[in-house]
């Protein structure tokens, strides 16, 4: 059985919705930008892994 | 299916056309020569131009009834570039005819690389078809399972494809590059080496099992996660870089959906499946590594010159995979990062006992890179509350 604690740290994330300004540099807020900016109207839900 | 469950379904949005159904590689790893599912045997070699008119039919009739602002059509095989490339352009026109003008229409096309040259992109460039070609890591790396039926490897052949792809010329033609993920490499060599190519996408791919067959490396103790240690330290290569080297997605998707996105991967999250896949003589199957757990995993009994695509998405297994966290095994349900998991790939929860209705083989490595993850991201963004216990 896998052991379940530290799950608090998932939830104490903040929502994308939360995150518009004062993101520090690195790659981790280029990628929660670009996630913010992204337009996902009619892209696939389960996009296709065998397939970049 | 009743009417309103029809209408309540998710329409396809990918389309995967395998318009050539061998290969000129013999992968030892490869899903569709060398698991469970045969039937690439009994099927013919190339699509006909008859199976394409009817499916690109198939695909302008469904964007039509469902009003799709886009779909992705994603040639596949086999090896598709063994299709030639008058098949690849006549597919794309007929699909092109067939779907409404208001609907977008994304190509792409997944190749081992070897037969990718000038005249090939030059016809890519017309269609706007986007190429991703598979690669492992160096030569040792790679030729382990990427060689010839002589044995010989693939790595030297790739390597002139990955250069055009790089070149200015067809640089916007480069979709990335998927890599199946092997515990005998080492994760930042490969990671390093791939980079080299300058890919806009690293797609890591954990290989196929399930738990009758498991993973190559993949133990039954559930406390140990060889493939979450090998995937951490890619993860913790690229997320500690300077600038964004590349992107992974899995990495990414896992990102999103710990905070609230979506996923950009199959693999992960509780995306309801909108995958259709078309094989060389016409058959309707569900996505194809299912053909990793079973002879016939994958299909539906359907073929398009006799059963549109919404007869498809009324099919109990498709059916099923759209029901989201409810489809899932209770152990999953219980889950507190069922979420973001998902329950990893379907064709990864197979037993031959009970189905799919299990936690993926990769269950301990899941959660113990997305711990990973969470605990990274929490460092890294402003979190509510105090954080403890990262995981890190």
């Amino acid at each position: 059985m896998l052991a379940y604690d530290d799950t608090d740290v998932i939830s104490g994330l903040p929502r994308l919705e939360e995150l518009s300004e004062s993101l520090p540099e690195g790659v981790l807020a280029e990628v929660v930008r670009e996630l913010i900016d992204r337009d996902s109207i009619d892209e696939p839900q389960t996009p296709f892994q065998n397939y970049v | 299916m009743t009417r309103g469950e029809l209408e309540e379904a998710t329409p396809f949005r990918q389309v995967l056309l395998k318009v050539h159904s061998r290969c000129n590689l013999s992968c030892d790893h490869c899903y569709m020569y060398e698991h469970a599912d045969q039937s690439w045997r009994h099927r013919p070699m190339v699509m006909s131009k008859r199976i394409i008119d009817t499916t690109a039919a198939r695909i302008g009739e469904h964007a039509e009834r469902h009003g799709l602002g886009a779909v992705v059509v994603i040639l596949h095989g086999g090896e598709p570039l063994l299709a030639g490339a008058h098949t690849i352009d006549y597919t794309v026109r007929a699909i092109r005819r067939a779907v409404p003008k208001t609907t977008a229409i994304r190509y792409g096309l997944q190749t081992n690389g070897l037969l990718l040259d000038a005249r090939f992109l030059d016809l890519f460039a017309q269609h706007g078809i986007e190429v991703g070609v598979s690669l492992d890591g160096d030569a040792e790396a790679n030729d382990r399972h990427r060689r010839y039926a002589d044995g010989r490897g693939s790595h030297t052949g790739v390597v002139p494809a990955l250069r055009l792809l790089q070149s200015q010329r067809y640089r916007h033609l480069y979709g990335g590059i998927l890599c199946t993920v092997d515990l005998y490499n080492d994760p930042v060599d490969v990671y390093e080496h791939l980079l080299g190519f300058e890919p806009p996408g690293i797609d890591l791919l954990l290989p196929h099992g399930n738990w009758t067959k498991p993973p190559p490396g993949r133990p039954d103790d559930q406390t140990q996660t060889p493939y979450a240690e090998w995937l951490i330290s890619v993860f913790d290569r690229w997320i500690n870089a300077p600038r964004r080297e590349t992107r992974i997605r899995l990495f990414e998707s896992i990102i999103s959906l710990l905070l609230g996105g979506r996923t950009t991967s199959e693999a992960v999250g509780l995306g309801k499946v909108d995958l259709i896949t078309i094989e060389t003589d016409g058959a309707i199957e569900q996505g194809d590594t299912l053909k990793t757990t079973a002879e016939g995993a994958a299909a539906t009994g359907l073929h398009v010159a006799r059963n549109s695509f919404d007869e498809a998405l009324a099919h109990p297994a498709i059916h099923g995979r759209q029901q989201g966290i409810a489809a899932l095994s209770e152990i999953c349900r219980r889950c507190p990062i069922v979420k973001i998991c998902g329950g990893g790939l379907y064709a990864h929860r197979y037993r031959v006992d009970n189905g799919f209705v299990n936690p993926t083989v990769y269950s301990a490595d899941m959660f113990r890179l997305i711990r990973h993850i969470a605990g990274r991201v929490a460092l890294g963004l402003p979190v509510k509350g105090p954080v403890r216990g990262t995981g890190v």
